[in-house]
């Protein structure tokens, strides 16, 4: 991927991580990160 | 993941982070009001829940995106220098942060140098690619090697 969309899917994945009151997410919840950024089909599937 | 987890495992980064280092179980343990075994049970705990990574000791490999220990990822931001475990990683600090960063590393195939400044969460080079060799299925089969 262009590294333009590797910032964004950083953004995406990685703002929340030092965030005081983190919690884990669900591997539906990171699903719907890559999801919502074009990363579809069976690579990006978590299963 | 239990509660009292989540707040170690959010202790641990929050120590990381204003340490520049890893903290160790004694000042965690201390911060915490537990015992430097509870430390430790805990970072299993949150290894084998993909919160943090462990060594084969047990002690502390990766806050993702953060490395514990240097890597070709050198990654510039808030003031001071830092390690990730991978491109997407290296990018994740900036993100994580908060901050503009710049990231040191080469490129995988000729090993030119690359200097990355990101401003705003985005990347002041346009034409670099960054490939995910591992599917996300597999990511945490091996994290390390993903």
């Amino acid at each position: 991927m262009p590294i333009t969309a590797l910032a964004q899917l950083s953004n995406a994945w990685w703002g929340d991580r030092l965030a005081p009151d983190w919690r884990p997410r669900s591997r539906a919840v990171n699903q719907a990160i890559l999801d919502g950024l074009g990363l579809t089909g069976s690579f990006w599937n978590f299963g | 993941m239990d509660t009292a987890d989540i707040v170690l495992r959010n202790a641990t980064y929050q120590q990381f982070v204003a340490l520049g280092r890893v903290p160790t179980a004694g000042e965690l343990a201390a911060a915490l009001g537990q015992s430097e075994h509870d430390v430790h049970a805990g970072w299993a705990r949150l290894h084998d829940g993909h919160a943090l990574v462990l060594d084969a000791t047990g002690e502390i490999r990766m806050l993702n995106p953060f490395a514990v220990q240097p890597t070709p990822f050198r990654v510039e931001a808030a003031g001071r220098f830092w390690y990730a475990n991978c491109g997407w990683d290296a990018f994740g600090i900036g993100s994580a942060m908060h901050v503009d960063s710049t990231i040191h590393t080469e490129c995988a195939d000729c090993h030119e140098p690359l200097a990355i400044s990101v401003r705003n969460g985005v990347p002041d080079e346009t034409d670099l690619v960054f490939h995910v060799l591992v599917p996300a299925i597999s990511w945490w089969q091996d994290i390390g090697y993903t």
